[in-house]
């Protein structure tokens, strides 16, 4: 079911819930408390025949009988009745005990005066109590004025409960599609983007919830935007980097079957090709240890002791990079740490962040710095070399890129994508500023 | 104890003095004061409306990440590394501030410009320098033009 049918169906429920509501309340108290003054009416009649009948003298007999005939205006299907309450259970199966129920006599012996109704014939009875002896009397009255009364405000609520709905339900209708309207617009938008036109976005505008939902939508082009971008990078860089060995070890291959060669020319042109493989080895390596840190399955979280971290990283960057002057500062550093992860794979991310400053810092000396805060430990490697340039920086984590001048030096663009990976695994975060021909430094933050 | 007044634009630089305060004190302990002024409000609606906490909001992540960091670093010396906005920068509130808390020196990093970095911050050192009080110049680092955290390293020599 569509959501523009379910909100209208639920408006109009709710307000014809309200409606019906209100309409059997006004009908109830209509039919129960509106008419009171019909059974006063009833009781001076009754009252009135009392005196009619009953009264000493025979004047005030004909005076109240005058009186009655006169100025009490009869009422539809009036009748009296008058009782002497001992004979009272010869009355049982007859008409009028049926309709006045056992109730009404046992209340008029009780208080001398009782009121009911059947429907719409009401009764009042009293007792009187002559010198020949108690008598009851009851004056019954249909009261058709209640009678119309109560069949007009059933018709009326009954039509109006009817038109309510019809009303309701098309107001609901548009309410909902007014309401679901910038949603709509916001699928028709989105239906119009396409792969090729990843750039388009939503307008904004206003500060409401839908709003809130296209800025969310842009993001997410956004991401998506830069992930496809990525994507696109990976491929031309890789083939680019794959393709580079392969054309020289074929290139060198070809030159050296052209013709019959000197052993020493073999020799050489067999070096060359050892030399182009190696590099292809070392590229496929790298693309290997890529795949395996996104993997997601079973995270080591063993204790790593910080110290050792530092230092066998340092020793990979030595190793590779003898004449590189790391400086190891520990101005920010406090007492011993508890960081849990992977020693290896930080070690990997680490020193490949290390590599990456000497092998970009022209001979001049990086620092190496570590800190702690309440929730990280922090790695910030500062070096003096070449820099990114700025528009760069946003791209130097996708795999196979290489900032443009970067270029000259040998590098395949996989060390600081493995690195983030490693880093993203266990919940860290990796940021790089840089000034081109100044510096750079990256901040690795690893939770502790 | 003794009681420092540190001022701050609210930039990783401006606490770089804290190294020099904790090694100073060679073993003894100390509190500083981190400081950030700014412009209490003129308008009836602004006073009944000012929201104390909201420009610790505005405070950077770095920022708070630093003061912590300084704060592991230099404990058991350093007892006590606060910072507060100050809402007024006249003489008599500086030195009501001051007195209270007993600060017996002011260290500021010599040479930088200390900006307003929120739009109601407002200067302190033309103030704090009518107030009789001790100011203790600390030498700036070079501060690389790229780095963030970087600028907080005791003694990094970067060059220009």
């Amino acid at each position: 079911m569509k959501i523009q049918l379910k909100i209208t169906l639920l408006f109009t429920g709710l307000c014809l819930a309200v409606i019906i509501l209100l309409s059997t309340a006004v009908w109830y108290f209509a039919n129960e408390k509106a008419f009171e003054d019909f059974y006063t009416r009833l009781e001076l009649r009754a009252v009135v025949a009392s005196r009619a009948n009953f009264d000493a003298s025979d004047q005030n007999q004909q005076v109240y009988e005058t009186l009655r005939r006169q100025h009490l205006q009869r009422l539809p299907e009036e009748e009296e009745y008058i009782i002497r309450t001992d004979t009272l259970d010869r009355i049982r199966n007859t008409p009028l005990y049926e309709d006045v129920g056992p109730r009404f006599f046992d209340e008029v012996r009780q208080k001398g005066k009782a009121a009911g109704r059947r429907r719409f014939q009401f009764y009042a009875g009293i007792i009187h109590k002559a010198p020949q002896g108690e008598y009851l009397i009851i004056i019954t009255a249909v009261h058709s004025y209640a009678q119309h009364f109560l069949s007009d405000l059933k018709n009326i609520l009954t039509t109006g409960g009817a038109i309510s709905a019809i009303v309701l339900l098309s107001i609901g209708l548009l309410f909902s599609r007014q309401v679901l309207s910038p949603i709509r617009n916001i699928a028709r938008r989105v239906n119009t983007i396409s792969v090729t036109s990843l750039h388009q976005r939503l307008e904004i505008k206003g500060k409401d919830e839908v709003t809130v939902l296209a800025a969310t939508f842009n993001d997410m082009l956004s991401r998506l935007e830069t992930a496809f971008e990525t994507q696109n990078n990976f491929v031309s860089n890789a083939s680019h980097e794959l393709n580079t060995p392969l054309t020289a070890i074929i290139g060198e291959a070809d030159l050296a079957l052209t013709r019959q060669r000197s052993p020493e020319e073999y020799q050489s042109a067999l070096a060359v090709i050892m030399a182009e493989a190696e590099k292809l080895r070392s590229i496929t390596r790298g693309l290997l240890e890529l795949a395996q840190s996104s993997f997601r399955g079973n995270l080591v979280y063993e204790p790593v002791d910080v110290d050792e971290l530092v230092y066998n990283s340092l020793g990979v960057a030595h190793n590779v990079y003898p004449r590189c002057e790391i400086r190891l500062d520990k101005s920010l550093h406090s007492q011993h740490l508890p960081l849990y992860g992977n020693s290896q794979l930080f070690e990997l991310a680490i020193s490949n962040i290390l590599l990456n400053a000497c092998k970009y810092s022209s001979g001049k000396p990086i620092t190496f710095a570590i800190a702690a805060s309440s929730a990280n430990i922090i790695f910030i490697v500062t070096d003096q070399g070449i820099g990114i340039p700025e528009n760069q920086i946003k791209h130097v984590f996708d795999p196979f890129f290489r900032a443009s001048n970067a270029q000259k030096t040998l590098g395949y663009g996989i060390g600081l994508p493995l690195a983030q990976n490693i880093i993203r695994l266990y919940k860290g975060s990796i940021t790089i500023s840089s000034k081109e021909n100044i510096g750079t430094e990256v901040i690795v933050k690893l939770p502790l | 104890m003794k009681n420092i007044l540190l001022p701050t634009d609210l930039t990783l630089a401006s606490l770089y003095p804290v190294h020099e305060i904790c090694r100073s004190q060679k073993g003894e302990p100390c509190n500083i004061f981190v400081v950030h002024t700014l412009n209490m409000p003129t308008g009836i609606a602004d006073l009944l409306f000012i929201q104390q906490r909201k420009p610790y909001n505005m405070l950077s992540e770095q920022f708070s990440e630093a003061l912590e960091m300084l704060r592991r670093k230099y404990t058991p010396t350093l007892q006590l590394l606060s910072f507060e906005f100050l809402w007024s920068n006249t003489r008599h509130y500086l030195r009501h501030y001051m007195e209270s808390r007993n600060i017996g020196s002011v260290y500021l990093l010599e040479d930088h410009p200390y900006r307003h970095r929120l739009p109601q911050s407002t200067p302190l050192l033309p103030v704090l320098q009518k107030c009789n009080i001790p100011i203790i110049n600390v030498e700036k680092p070079h501060t690389p033009e790229f780095g963030t955290l970087t600028t907080l390293l005791y003694k990094t020599k970067m060059p220009a």
